[in-house]
């Protein structure tokens, strides 16, 4: 009996599964909302004179706060920084979507859709290697690192 | 036995909803702005500004091109049949046109010579005197190193006469187009 629980772990709503599955369900969910708001504070920040507060510091602390999350809401450094890893790559994936999501709800097709959506997918992309990295990594460092000084 | 969740967890929780919501809705109200911002920004409008008597059996047919992109274009063709009603009196003389820069964020105005076709130059300049005529069709360009194609429409009829614009014209040039640009 007490080797069927070893290996077993509660995950949420009472529901038991193996600690792998817990790790990656839980990293892989964790990683995968934190991203969604990642890439999209990272998208308003790029777009400071459109975005409804008008100012792109607002947009660069939720990217920021996003990153100190990826580590609160999950359990452990291993579990944390699977989740920033998650939260990066799907942040960047849905930073450039949105980057590009009006050439595509324009209806912009072949040259044109070439013409105007390269310079936004360049733009996209220094935004996710510049605000993302930067910002994102930096809330998340900071929270690791608080929590290692405190504890 | 279900463990009820910490105030602690139900705060972070509670705390990173707010800021997944607000994300999303700030997003999607920026997304909403970025969309109509390309709509009009990569809208390049080419109108009839007028349509006047020219030498030789010809009228010069004035348009105005305005390039709300950040991009400078340049067109070097056009295909313009000129009515009076609905029967097609004049039209450029060949699709080639003395290229015309159109510079980013610019609006210039130029003139495109055309031809009478199977009319007398009287009738012609008459029509053209009387503002009867109208001109609709296409120029066509690059912007950057891409081929675009715009549609002329002619609303002068339902604007009512001037249109106001205050760029300077350059309708110097001959043999089948005159060009300019007022950069």
């Amino acid at each position: 009996m007490r080797n069927e629980t070893l290996g077993r772990e509660r995950l949420v709503c009472n529901i038991h599964v193996d600690r792998r599955t817990a790790f990656l369900i839980r990293s892989g969910a964790v990683g995968l909302l934190v991203g969604v708001v990642v890439g999209l504070a990272t998208f308003m920040a790029g777009h400071e004179d459109l975005m409804p507060a008008g100012d792109h510091r607002i947009a660069l602390a939720a990217v920021a706060l996003a990153g100190v999350y990826a580590h609160l809401l999950t359990n452990g450094l291993r579990e944390s920084v699977a989740a920033a890893g998650v939260a990066f790559v799907v942040g960047a994936a849905v930073c450039i979507g949105a980057w590009l999501w009006p050439v595509y709800a324009l209806g912009y097709s072949g040259a044109v859709a070439e013409l105007v959506g390269a310079p936004r997918l360049r733009d996209a992309v220094v935004d996710v290697l510049t605000i993302q990295l930067l910002v994102f990594g930096g809330g998340y460092l900071a929270a690791v690192t608080f929590e290692g000084v405190t504890e | 036995m279900v463990r009820s969740p910490s105030p602690r967890s139900l705060l972070l929780v509670g705390s990173f909803a707010l800021l997944v919501a607000l994300t999303v809705g700030g997003a999607l109200s920026t997304s909403a702005a970025v969309t109509a911002h390309m709509e009009a920004s990569t809208s390049v409008e080419a109108q009839v500004a007028g349509i006047e008597p020219a030498d030789g059996g010809a009228v010069t047919v004035r348009l105005r091109v305005e390039n709300p992109t950040e991009a400078d274009m340049r067109f070097d063709a056009a295909w313009l049949p000129v009515s009076d009603g609905e029967e097609v009196v004049a039209s450029t003389a060949g699709r080639s046109i003395d290229p015309v820069a159109v510079p980013a964020g610019e609006t210039v105005t130029f003139g495109i010579r055309a031809t009478g076709e199977d009319v007398s130059t009287e009738r012609l300049h008459a029509a053209a005197e009387a503002d009867r005529l109208s001109a609709d069709g296409r120029l066509t360009g690059t912007i950057v190193d891409r081929t675009v194609n715009v549609d002329v429409t002619d609303d002068r009829a339902a604007a009512g006469g001037s249109d106001g614009t205050t760029e300077s014209d350059d309708t110097s040039g001959t043999d089948g187009a005159d060009g300019g640009d007022d950069a």
